[in-house]
């Protein structure tokens, strides 16, 4: 019996440590998302100065946000994220647009695929 | 590196810990379902140990996941017979009172060179001797012989019960153990006593020394270094 409580409680923290996982890795993705598109709005405007103070609070998301991400996140998947949005930051200070917008793209795609990933969908099961 | 080792360590005190909570049953035969598992937690247990990419969560939760369907499914299998029959499988009689099911061998796919191996295995040459041959849900071959082939006991030759007591272990590799001392009542002067009729003159000296409820003692000194 002391067993089956015992199972019983392993399964209730293998369940909430998942629903933890993916609600967190949902809300740093929302909200990286949210910088990236503000960022490719001001680059889309030329507006430079905008546009850096938005990457820069992406990274800044980032590097708060990192440590815990990689407990629950494949380690290069962050690192691409990583690489990625401080080529738009490199691009932005070089006021390159192209290479800003295609590489913010690229971001974006990143992340949903990191976000998606972890939804217990029936694609993902199967 | 450093990550590889501790990430070894970890996975190795979590697999260690969960075989362990499985129960003694793990020692013994595996079932079908406790050989997957074992073989699931070794897999498991390489990803997160090899690849420093991967989280180490990829690696507990899986494993954590399967010791706790592991006890609730076998919890299950306690209280619901259907569910074992299920999941583990009958027994099949394949000789029923000296008589061979072939019916029986023929769904299980035996031959009869298969079964005589298992027979001789199990020291019996003479299949007309067997009474019952069953063939456990793991796989193992259960053999019974009719009474007047089976060796016989105390009982069939009258003899007197032979008290046969658990023996209790008072001394191991030179260590005293207290516990066993009290129970079985052996205070420190009845040890000196009998440590010195085997010619033993400290407790630290033997390796192994065993006690029964019928006073039988049984006492061997540690070997001297070379």
């Amino acid at each position: 019996m002391r067993k089956c409580i015992v199972a019983i409680l392993i399964v209730i923290f293998v369940v909430s440590i998942c629903i933890y996982t993916t609600t967190f890795t949902s809300r740093f993705c929302k909200e990286l998302e949210a910088s990236v598109i503000s960022c490719i709005h001001e680059v889309e405007k030329n507006n430079w100065p905008e546009a850096e103070k938005h990457i820069n609070s992406a990274i800044q998301l980032l590097d708060e946000q990192e440590r815990i991400l990689e407990i629950f996140v494949m380690h290069h998947d962050i690192d691409e994220i990583h690489s990625l949005v401080f080529k738009i930051a490199s691009a932005i200070k070089l006021k390159s647009k192209q290479i800003c917008l295609t590489e913010s793209e690229y971001l974006l795609a990143r992340i949903h695929l990191v976000s998606a990933a972890d939804h217990p969908t029936i694609a993902n099961i199967f | 590196m450093t990550i590889s080792f501790i990430r070894t360590v970890i996975l190795y005190l979590l697999i260690s810990i969960s075989l362990r909570a499985m129960g003694k049953r793990q020692v013994g035969e595996l079932s079908s379902a406790e050989l997957v598992i074992t073989l699931l937690f070794s897999e498991l247990a390489a990803i997160p140990m090899g690849s420093t990419d991967i989280p180490l969560l990829y690696g507990i939760i899986p494993i954590l996941t399967l010791l706790a369907l592991e006890i609730l499914i076998s919890s299950l299998f306690l209280k619901n017979r259907w569910v074992r029959k299920l999941a583990v499988g009958r027994i099949s009689i394949l000789i029923e009172n000296g008589k061979i099911n072939q019916l029986e061998m023929k769904k299980l796919r035996l031959t009869l060179d298969e079964l005589l191996e298992e027979l001789r295995l199990k020291s019996i040459i003479d299949i007309s001797t067997v009474k019952y041959a069953i063939l456990e849900s793991n796989g193992e071959l259960s053999v019974f012989q009719f009474g007047q082939e089976m060796p016989a006991v105390r009982k069939d030759l009258n003899l007197k019960n032979d008290n046969t007591s658990l023996p209790h272990i008072l001394i191991s590799d030179g260590v005293l153990i207290d516990s066993e001392m009290k129970k079985m009542n052996f205070g420190k002067k009845k040890l000196e006593k009998e440590l010195k009729k085997h010619g033993v003159t400290s407790y630290r000296d033997v390796f192994l020394m065993q006690t029964d409820e019928n006073g039988r003692t049984l006492v061997v000194p540690k070997e001297k270094k070379r």
